[in-house]
């Protein structure tokens, strides 16, 4: 049981803006359609509410063809809320609501009890019944977006497709439609299929999400899976950062900015690696910054749950983990070592070091010693970075020794590491 | 229980306004009827009047008695009757037309004319008077062929893929209007014939009209005033867009097209049998909305009550205004509705603001 697009080539007069996608909205599943504008969010929503009927493949309800079925039968199962409503003659809130009934009664045929309690009932979930005695002409563009969403309601559908629902409302309505939408869709089992801007929004309340480019489907599957920063890279040309919401746990996305500086590494990385021992937000520029610049960056070892540890795994690094709030033990001071003897060059962040992180310290003596380039970032004079009681002073000094390069700020780690490029290559 | 309450009272209320509208409505239609039956160079009381008709009507007729002139039995029932019957049904047809045209095209300005009847009309017309030989057939049904012909351009130019939207089909309408009001303008300039008839045409009227026209056009506007009046689900689904429309279960493609056919028909029957009367189908919804609402179920009908009544009235005013010339009812609608509309809409403005 679904409602469901096979292969659909979708268009209009100006060619095909939709190529062979296959879309599924399972009954009782909560689909989020997500893609930049123009990627044929729209389209889609039109293919599977029986307006836009597809060039090629076909459009399914529950098994039968969406076209061969009659209009009526297919609007009393398949409801659908457009973006906006046309400025028109004037209409009470409540006329609104009431032609949600239309596919449901014959033509002369006028509006009974049973029509008006589904009527009231859409009106009360969408806390709409104050308005129900208003004109449309003098409500704002929430209220009427909310009082579309109950003439949807009205025709008791078993599938509810909607285009951006919550464009005009704000953030308080956003959450209590989608809300509300999510609570009728555990309760009675509607099947929502929405087309939401929000990405943070569609990975609250959504269970599968598809991803849209140049009217093709790029990605789909859990929120998990597909909200990836290489998959918003790929399809919205954009920079961002996937981390988890602090309550859910989904992912949530987080824009990062274009830098105002010139960059610093013109060349790529070309895909060098470099290995970076922080933590606690020491080495979080880097992080971020070698990523962009094309090194294959690595990490560790870093606590669960230390700020460095959150931004590597937003950036799909590849992280060394220790429990949280614990010493980094010898298995993950030998996972380490292995990463920065794999790397072309070791950058030890402005850390602060204690009994926890030495064996941190002493890795990065250890791949010295074996042939590894080091650089060392000083911002902050050693003693006050010092928490072992001294313990620590002799291996930074000796890392201090023979490293590469010491600079006194992060910028300085990438100059150095462009101008290795043009020296030595490789 | 509140809520309840209230849903239903709407319901109730609705259903009790809308018979109040008819009613109020129907009594003016039958008022406007009595007086136009009545009034002219020769006026009979409207009790007279009344009973007069009254005797006409089988196994009723006796309680009628029969105390009036023979001349005024035949003033009211040959000379007048078959008039204000034809306005009634015209102005009926231009009514619901109106409601139908502005519903379908989503549009406020659009009336019955807009998507080319009454050049078309004008047209066929202006053919039938001015050329010889085959085409000089009668002026009526030259008329309703020109009327249903610039109707079908309209629509087909109009089309897109399948589709007909609004938008292309209002723009088609004016530019297939204004190149056949051309045409029109450019052979009663070039005709060697009288062209007054043509022109007393074109500003409309019901002069001399008799039961025979009655007959012929009553078809036409009965059909097309009833198919509209069975569309009123699906011009009320329309009101929200062709898309939401759709989504609804209407088929858009297929309501427009009835409609169309329907409006069009009534209204090139109008304009054959009575020439081209402005404003009333622009008029008449718009005034009917303000009181009846947006409501397809009661505007169409209510329109079409409106309509009739104004038309009646319109007649009576074009025939007594001036004795004893006869003014076309046209120049009278434009006259009395322009200015009327203007206060109405400046009125409605400034009640929101």
């Amino acid at each position: 049981m679904a409602l469901r697009l096979e292969g659909a080539t979708l268009g209009y007069r100006g060619g095909p803006v939709v190529h062979a996608v296959d879309l599924e909205l399972p009954a009782g599943g909560f689909v989020g359609l997500i893609g930049p504008n123009a990627s044929g969010k729209s389209t889609l929503l039109k293919a599977m509410s029986r307006v836009l009927q597809p060039l090629q493949g076909r459009a399914t309800l529950d098994g039968e063809d969406l076209w061969r079925l009659p209009s009526m039968a297919v609007a009393r199962r398949v409801a659908a809320v457009a973006q906006g409503l046309p400025p028109t003659f004037p209409l009470l809130a409540q006329e609104l609501v009431l032609m949600g009934r239309l596919p449901h009664l014959r033509r002369f045929q006028g509006e009974g009890p049973r029509d008006l309690a589904v009527v009231r009932r859409a009106l009360t979930l969408t806390g709409t019944l104050p308005l129900a005695d208003r004109s449309l002409a003098e409500l704002s563009g929430g209220e009427r977006q909310r009082l579309s969403i109950a003439r949807a309601l009205a025709q008791e559908p078993k599938y509810l497709l909607l285009d951006e629902p919550t464009a005009h409302l704000d953030i308080n309505y956003k959450v209590e439609l989608l809300d509300l939408l999510r609570r009728l869709n555990r309760a009675e089992n509607l099947a929502v299929l929405v087309i939401l801007h929000d990405l943070n929004l569609a990975a609250l309340y959504c269970d599968q999400l598809v991803l849209l480019r140049d009217g093709r489907v790029h990605v789909r599957g859990s929120p998990e899976a597909v909200l990836l920063s290489s998959h918003l890279q790929e399809v919205y040309g954009s920079h961002t950062v996937i981390s988890r919401h602090p309550i859910r746990g989904v992912p949530q996305v987080t824009l990062v900015p274009g830098r105002d500086e010139e960059p610093v590494v013109p060349s790529r990385g070309d895909g060098r690696r470099v290995h970076l021992v922080g933590g606690g937000g020491s080495a979080a520029w880097l992080l971020e910054a070698l990523a962009l610049a094309g090194f294959v960056v690595t990490a560790g070892a870093l606590n669960r749950g230390d700020s460095d540890w959150v931004l590597a795994r937003s950036l799909g690094l590849e992280v060394v983990e220790a429990a949280p709030f614990s010493a980094v033990g010898d298995p993950e001071r030998a996972r380490a070592l292995e990463l920065m003897r794999a790397a072309d060059w070791v950058v030890l962040a402005d850390v602060a070091v204690g009994r926890g992180n030495l064996p941190n310290l002493e890795a990065v003596r250890d791949a010295m010693q074996a042939g590894g380039r080091v650089i060392v970032v000083e911002a902050t004079p050693w003693p006050r970075r010092d928490f072992t009681g001294g313990a620590a002073a002799p291996i930074y000094a000796a890392i201090r020794e023979g490293a590469a390069a010491v600079v006194t700020d992060d910028r300085a780690v990438l100059e150095r590491l462009a101008a290795t490029t043009r020296e030595s290559g490789r | 229980m509140t809520s309840g309450r209230r849903a239903d009272d709407h319901l109730a209320r609705r259903a009790r306004r809308w018979r109040l509208v008819l009613a109020v409505l129907a009594a003016a239609l039958l008022a406007a009827c009595l007086l136009g039956l009545g009034s002219g160079a020769v006026t009979v009381p409207v009790g007279e009047v009344a009973r007069i008709l009254l005797s006409r009507v089988p196994r009723w007729g006796a309680l009628a008695g029969e105390d009036w002139p023979a001349s005024h039995e035949v003033i009211v029932v040959v000379v007048r009757a078959p008039r204000v019957v034809l306005a009634a049904a015209v102005g009926a047809t231009l009514g619901i037309a109106g409601a139908a045209f502005q519903g379908l095209l989503g549009n406020p300005m659009a009336d019955p004319y807009v998507i080319g009847a009454s050049s078309g009309a004008a047209l066929g017309a202006t053919l039938a008077m001015t050329a010889g030989g085959i085409l000089a057939i009668s002026l009526v049904p030259a008329a309703f062929l020109g009327a249903l012909a610039a109707v079908t351009a309209v629509y087909l130019l109009a089309r897109e893929g399948g589709r007909v939207p609004q938008l292309t089909l209002l723009l088609a309408g004016v530019a297939v209007g204004s190149f056949l009001a051309a045409i029109v303008s450019g052979l009663i300039l070039l005709s060697q014939r009288d062209v007054r008839p043509v022109i007393f045409w074109l500003m409309g009227g019901f002069s001399g009209r008799g039961w025979s026209h009655v007959l012929t056009a009553a078809p036409y506007l009965g059909l097309g005033t009833l198919v509209v009046l069975a569309m009123a689900r699906e011009l009320n689904a329309l009101l929200l867009g062709e898309e939401s429309a759709r989504q609804l279960g209407v088929d858009t493609e297929r309501a427009k097209l009835i409609l169309i056919l329907g409006a069009s028909l009534g209204t090139a029957a109008a304009v054959a049998v009575s020439g081209i009367i402005g404003f009333v189908g622009l008029v008449v919804p718009h005034l009917t909305r303000l009181w009846a609402g947006s409501d397809h179920r009661i505007l169409l009908p209510a329109s079409a009550l409106a309509g009739a009544t104004l038309l009646v009235l319109a007649d009576l005013v074009a025939r007594t205004a001036l004795p004893p010339l006869e003014l076309p009812v046209g120049v009278v609608t434009s006259l009395l509705g322009g200015p009327f509309f203007l206060f109405l809409l400046r009125r409605a403005r400034g009640g929101l603001s």
